[in-house]
Formats: structure tokens, sequence, C-alpha cells
């Protein structure tokens, strides 16, 4: 009968081999980056490929115009309104990503606006008569390139790849995650710039053996020390400047303007030209010697001035030199020598500045690698991945083996670290540690956890800070509960607590705290639906319903387990709150599912309760007689 | 028990009986992996100190080809978890195994005789003394002296010789005990991997001082 079909089929004739565009999945990698964001596909010879727009470009510049009327401009028409409408077109929003007031503050690049705190303590940009999130800003860029990259292929999008620089902390990240999120984006994975890069390399270049890629961006710097063998790319150790990048060279080109125009303080748009002519300037010394800078004064009239590639070098060599540091320590830590490696690769657009060439060369005593754009090559090398991730397989037997670029920690006494996952460890990693109480009678502790290299918990990022709740009475030091730290393939970090004695299991998950929070990101998806994204209410719906059956089949588990510290009206009580979800969780608003969750959680938190004292209790008990026999 | 727990319990998704391997033999989905498995059992390596980085590599990577989550990307969420375990515990086997000092500590601790974290343990007062020296004279340093990174460089290039010298004798003290299964030659070897904690302090130390030259 089958066979008898398939003969049947109109298309047999064609070539077992040969690959139709309907056969394959819609995926991207998409490079969300500092100045330009691009999208770039497998086409149907295999090769990576970038998405031009509708005039035929390849490069979408990251910057959003917010109109009053709540409309927005991303790209080209958004960076033509910069100074028309300077505090309403959006730049180099990456710069904030996961990013808390004071840091854009005590940063090095000025903006011309209007900032504010958040909820969570992230920056919120006040601009069309509103307040955005970082969020919000890359989720419109995000979208802008889902729409180029379906109408290229034809289709709804069915899920991407999209790049973070490596240095990124886990702040960042879920910001980065979260704006997929809202544009409707099925994230595959967050992978790092350099990564990507040494991807594009090897795959498309057939590079192999040991490699350095520098990666110079917009506003960030990676340097990473890759192992390329047959398909196999194992980062060994990584470095960076997650606030360091082409910006800052407009930054002291532009002071040096405002300085000679005799300016203080200017205004928003006279911040916005004097950014634009810097960059202007900066671009066109990566070829000429000289340049002429020309800036509308305020008050009329023209300034302007020639400049040198001499005296532009001369202004920004020590931001090139910050970027040696990083270099040296990553080399050390991939425990290679300078002169094992094969080559250095160039990534990112600052990398066309001569001096930042010579700089490379100098510090690894080679000429530098650039057969493929650095501008493109990181979203090449996603396609890359997205290809793979989403089943196509058509780059082969590909491996890749990434480490987390900055070490995890928890506060100790004294407000000191105490470091768990080193940097540079393997990815996915999992750490568990086991703590006490060091009062007598504690029955909570709170534990925060951080990421950065210092020793005081002040100077590192605090990630999340959590209390441990319902530890059972008891003197200093008897309770043990054991918590573990998971990074998984994203760079992300999972907390969870437990007490995990004869077969039952408590866990806690905590979500770093820096990001949106799941009410944020919600209301403003629900925000988006008022427009009519049909897909959204779907997404939302199907996730609502798979957490409403996790939630089941958990307390189902658990009611299996210990049904015996509930007495018959209390068990009867649980079980019709939990056919309840399970009826709402067949209807199709996800609202009513995600409140029948909430209702569910209150009516048995004390099941819950119970059932940790208990394995906290068991936990003591098996403690204490351990004591007893030594 | 655990283990066994496990196996009875048979695989999460089909309910097929379970080999001990991360894949469930009949329906091929990946399996929590067992938090108890050893190191070397995880690589399919024997209990021995000797371990061809070559090889070790070569397994760690064939092992995260078959269950690293990017295999994983498009099934449903609890096999994707399972494999981010799964990796995980790759990940920790092989950062383990693939330093000796870390290595060795792992093999005491198998052979119910663990290295104390902090050595307290040593008792020799002229080792302490010369520890506690070479600390001093790496304090005195000012980085940002003349000849400071040379003067560095050649302190860890002294200390990893010595380091070299005592994984050696690590190694040999090891192959004695899994050969005659003599416990003076465990003990030997507990006390040098204490003495390379020490070393290893010290250059951690010198770490932080490089870290100011950049």
């Amino acid at each position: 009968m089958d066979v008898l079909l398939d003969i049947a089929e109109p298309d047999q004739s064609r070539k077992p081999h040969e690959i139709r565009a309907e056969d394959l999945r819609r995926v991207v990698g998409i490079d969300l980056g500092t100045t330009y964001s691009l999208a770039a596909a497998i086409d149907l010879e295999g090769k990576p490929a970038c998405i031009p727009d509708a005039a035929g470009r390849f490069m979408l510049p990251s910057v959003v115009y917010l109109d009053p009327d709540g409309s927005t401009l991303v790209g080209w028409p958004a960076r033509d309104r910069a100074l028309t409408h300077p505090r309403d077109v959006i730049a180099s929003v990456k710069r904030f990503m996961g990013r808390g007031l004071a840091d854009i503050i005590e940063g090095r690049v000025k903006t011309p606006y209007e900032l504010e705190s958040g909820e969570g303590g992230m920056v919120r940009v006040r601009a069309g008569g509103g307040s955005h999130s970082p969020v919000d800003i890359s989720a419109e860029i995000l979208k802008t390139l889902r729409q180029q990259s379906e109408a290229a292929l034809g289709g709804p999008l069915q899920g991407a790849v999209i790049t973070v620089p490596a240095y990124f902390d886990d702040a960042q990240r879920q910001a980065t995650k979260d704006a997929a999120r809202l544009a409707g984006i099925d994230l595959l994975r967050l992978l790092n710039e350099p990564t990507a890069a040494a991807l594009a390399y090897g795959l498309d270049q057939g590079k192999e053996g040991l490699y350095a890629i520098y990666d110079l961006g917009g506003g960030t710097f990676d340097i990473s020390i890759l192992k390329l063998t047959q398909g196999v790319f194992q980062v060994m150790a990584t470095g960076g400047d997650s606030a360091l990048g082409g910006d800052d060279f407009d930054q002291r080109l532009g002071d040096l303007f405002l300085e000679e125009m005799g300016v203080s303080a200017p205004s928003p748009r006279l911040m916005q030209e004097v950014k634009q002519e810097a960059r202007r300037i900066k671009e066109a010394l990566s070829q000429a010697e000289s340049a002429r800078a020309e800036i509308r004064r305020e008050e009329g009239g023209l300034y302007h001035r020639e400049v040198s590639r001499e005296a532009f070098e001369e202004r920004i060599a020590d931001l090139i030199r910050l970027t040696g540091g990083p270099c040296r320590r990553a080399i050390k830590d991939s425990g290679f020598e300078r002169g094992e490696l094969q080559g250095v690769v160039l990534v990112g657009g600052s990398t066309r500045v001569p001096a930042v060439r010579r700089f490379v060369a100098d510090l690894f005593g080679r000429e530098p690698l650039c057969d493929l754009d650095p501008d493109q090559v990181v979203a090449l090398g996603a396609a890359h991945q997205a290809d793979l991730l989403g089943g196509n397989r058509r780059s082969g037997d590909l491996l890749l083996l990434d480490v987390t670029p900055l070490s995890l920690g928890l506060e100790t006494m004294g407000g000191m670290v105490e470091r768990i996952v080193p940097r540079n460890t393997p990815t996915p990693t999992a750490r568990a540690q086991e703590f006490t109480t060091f009062k007598d009678g504690q029955t909570a502790m709170a534990i925060q956890v951080v990421q950065g290299e210092r020793e005081m918990v002040d100077q590192c990022r605090s990630l999340a800070r959590f209390e441990l709740r319902g530890i059972p009475p008891m003197v200093a030091g008897a309770a043990r509960i054991r918590v573990t730290f998971q990074i998984d393939a994203d760079g992300l970090l999972t907390v969870s607590a437990r007490e995990l004695t004869t077969g039952v299991e408590q866990r806690v998950e905590v979500k770093p705290s820096y990001g949106l929070s799941d009410g944020e990101i919600e209301r403003i998806l629900r925000d988006a639906l008022d427009h009519g994204e049909e897909d959204l209410r779907q997404r939302m719906l199907a996730e609502s319903r798979v957490e409403a059956e996790r939630v089941i089949a958990a307390l189902g588990a658990a009611l299996k387990a210990d049904s015996a510290l509930l007495s018959p009206e209390e068990l009867t009580q649980v079980k019709l709150a939990m056919a309840k979800l399970w009826e709402i969780s067949r209807g199709e608003d996800h609202e009513k599912i995600n409140n029948g969750l909430r209702e569910l959680d209150q009516q048995t938190r004390f099941f819950a309760q119970r059932r940790m004292d208990q394995t906290i209790q068991t936990a003591m008990a098996g403690h204490r007689l351990e004591e007893f026999e030594k | 028990m655990d283990a066994n727990r496990k196996t009875c319990q048979g695989c999460w998704t089909c309910r097929a009986l379970l080999d001990q391997k991360p894949l469930c033999p009949s329906c091929g989905a990946v399996q929590p992996p067992n938090p108890e498995e050893d190191f070397f059992h995880v690589f399919g390596l024997d209990h021995l100190f000797d371990v061809d980085a070559t090889v070790l590599e070569q397994v760690y990577q064939e092992r995260q080809r078959q269950l690293h989550p990017d295999r994983f990307a498009g099934r449903p969420e609890t096999e994707r978890r399972f494999s981010v375990e799964q990796a995980a515990q790759i990940n920790a086997a092989y950062q383990t195994l693939r330093s000796p000092f870390t290595r060795a500590a792992y093999l005491l601790k198998l052979a119910g005789r663990p290295a104390s974290g902090d050595g307290g343990s040593i008792k020799d007062p002229a080792f302490l003394m010369e520890i506690m020296e070479l600390r001093e004279e790496l304090d005195a340093i000012d980085p940002h002296s003349r000849g400071a990174e040379e003067r560095l460089r050649r302190m860890r290039k002294a200390m990893e010789d010595r380091m070299s010298g005592e994984i050696s004798a690590i190694g040999a003290a090891f192959r004695d005990y899994f050969a005659e299964g003599d416990p003076q030659r465990l003990n030997d070897a507990g006390k040098r991997v204490e003495r390379l904690n020490y070393y290893r302090r010290y250059l951690e130390e010198l770490d932080r001082k490089e870290e100011e030259l950049y």
C-alpha cells in the first residue's frame, strides 16, 4: 500500500539528493549587534548567505525610532530621523541590555537619551512619549529581521539562533532571550559570537587547529581561543569586555569635536550629529589618511576640522590596549602558548580600524586573518548552528563545546565570594554545594549568587538573591541543604535547592532577578496581543498548557508517594483542585490556565511544605545517627 | 542503590528496561544521569592514574557528540533537560580527569582516602617553611616594577617543574598501589597530592599577581 502510494507521488522523478526549499525548516542565524544586525540562512546549495532587505542591503542598523503614536521604525529610516527626533531615535541599545541605570551612567559612552530605572533595577528609556525597556527595543530589531527572513524563506520562521558576545553575563543573556520571546521568535540557542565566527571559518574555509578569534564590535569585545578538529569546535578559553567597542572610539572623536566647539552641555540633537559625524570620520579613516569633519553649530554656522588618521589613533590608543589583558589571560587560561596558535581571526566592524589590526598583529606575533567579511561572519556561523538545531543538518556532524566566560560564586561571611564555577568551565555545567545553618533555631537562609572575577561580593554582579525557608528549627550546623547551580548550553543559570533523601525531591527554581520578571514579559506580550498577533496568543496558550500538564503530573506523583501526609478531607480537596486545573487547561484561555495554576499552587502549598519538612527531618534523623556512630 | 532503583523503574518514556547506558536501548531517549556514577566509568576507563590525554579528549568528544543538548534541540522538554544534565556530568568528569591534580584527588577519594581540602594534614615544618618563604618572595614583587614580568615568568617555570616532578612521583605511587595493593604507596600518593595542593595555591597567587601586569 505504502509502496503504491510512493510510486504515485508526482515528484518521484526528482533526484534523491536534490533539496527543495519546502522540505527544509525555515531557520536563521541572527547577529543582534550593537551597531548593525543581520540574519543569515543556509541556502539550497548548503552554503550560508546573508538575507537582504527589500533594497538588497544585508546590514540593518540597530536603530529604532519610537513614534509618539505608538508605531516604530527600524533600521535605515530610523537612523535618518536621528537629527530631527534626537531623543526618540535609539541606537546601540545592546549596551543597555541586562544593565541597571548606574551601569550606564558610570560607563564610557554618553547618550542623548532620557534614562530611568525600571522594574528589577533595569534601565529604561523615555522616548516617543512612553517608557521602553532595552528588551522591547531589541525585540523591534528582531521583528524586522524576522519579517525579512520570512519574506526571503517564503513562510513563517520556525526558529533562530541568536548570537551574544561571549563575555555577556547572565543578565545580558536573559535579556536577549526575553527579546527573542517578545519578537515571537522560537529561540533555538544563544550562541557566542566568536564561536559563531569560528564555525564559519571552520566550515566554509576548512580551517583546522588552534585559533584565536578577536572580535571587536560596536559595543563589546570578545577573545576566544578555539580548537577546531573534524567538525568539533571546542572553546578552550574566552575573555573580553562587554562594554568596549567602536562606540567608544566614536565617543573619543566626538569629545574632541565638542571640546573644540567649546560646548560642554550639548543638546540631544547636537549629540546625535556629533556621534554620526564621528562614526563617519572613523570609517573614512580606515581607508583615507585624513578626513574632514563638519558639524552644524547650535548657534548657526559650521564647525569643521581635518582629522588625520594619526590624530585619531592617538586618541583611541589606550582603548585598543585595553583588549590586550583579556587576550593574554585567555591564552593563559587555554593552557596553550601564543606560538601554538595556527592563526588569529578578526571579527567585528571595529577590526577595520588599521590601528586595531596592527595591535593584534603585534600582540599575537602574526598577521591576522580576515578572509570572511568581519561584519557578516558571525551571522553566517550562526546560520550553520540554526540549520543543525532546526533539524536540517546540512552542515555535517558538527559539535560545539563552549565555556562559561565568568566565574560564578556565592556570598559567604563578610561579603566575600566563594567561587563555585570557575570561568572557562565547559558548559553545560552543574555544581552542587551543601549549606547549613549558623544559628540555633534558624529556619531560613539567604543565598546570593554573583558572577565575576573579583573577591568581594559588591564588586561582582549579583545574579540572584533568594531565601530557603521552612528549615525545621534545630541547632546550628545541623541542617543540610543541597543547592545545585546549573549553566545550560545558552550560558544561562538555574539554581535549584533540594533535600534529596528517600527518593523524594523538592525543587525550587530560581531565575536570576536582574532580567525581566515573568509578569513583566507577560504584560508586554499582552500589549502585543492587542495589536492582533494571533501566533503569540497560541504560543502562550501552548506554554500554559504544558506548564499545567507538568504541574498535574508532578502533583500526581507527589500524591502517590506521600498521600499519608494528608487527612482524607485534605486529600479530596487537593484532588478536586487538581481536577479543576485539568478542566481549565482543556480550554483556550491561557490566562485562565495561569490563574488556575496559581490557585492550585496556593491550595497545595501546605502539602509541599509538609513534604519538605518531612524530607528535611528524615535527613536530619539520618545525620544525627551518623554522628552517634562516630 | 540509586542506580538500581532507576534500572527497575525503566525508561522514563517507553518503560523499557535500562542497561546503565545514557540512552534507552529500546527507544533511544536520553535518560537522567546517575549522579553516583564515577567519572572514570563515565568514559569507560579503569581506575588508573595514567590517562592518555589524547584518548581522554577523544572519548570526551564522542560522549558529547552523543549527549550534548544540541543533539536534542527539537525533542520534548524533559529529554532536553536530561541531555543538559548528562552533558554537565560529562563535562564534570572531563574537568576532573584531565588535570593530574584533580584526577589524583579523585582517585584517593574513590580509594577511601580523601585528601583533606585545606592541606591541614601536612605536618612537615621544613616544607611549610619553604612554602611560606616562596609566598613571601612572591608578595614582595611589585608588578609594576622593571623586570617584574620576567621574574614572575621564572618563578612560574620553577614551580611548574617542581609540580611535574611531584606528579611523576604520584603516578609511580599509584602504579605501585594498583599493582600490589600496598596501602603505604596510597598514603605516599595522598601526601604528595596535598603538597601539590600547596603548589597550586601558590600558582593561583602568582596568577593574581600576573593579572596586575595587564
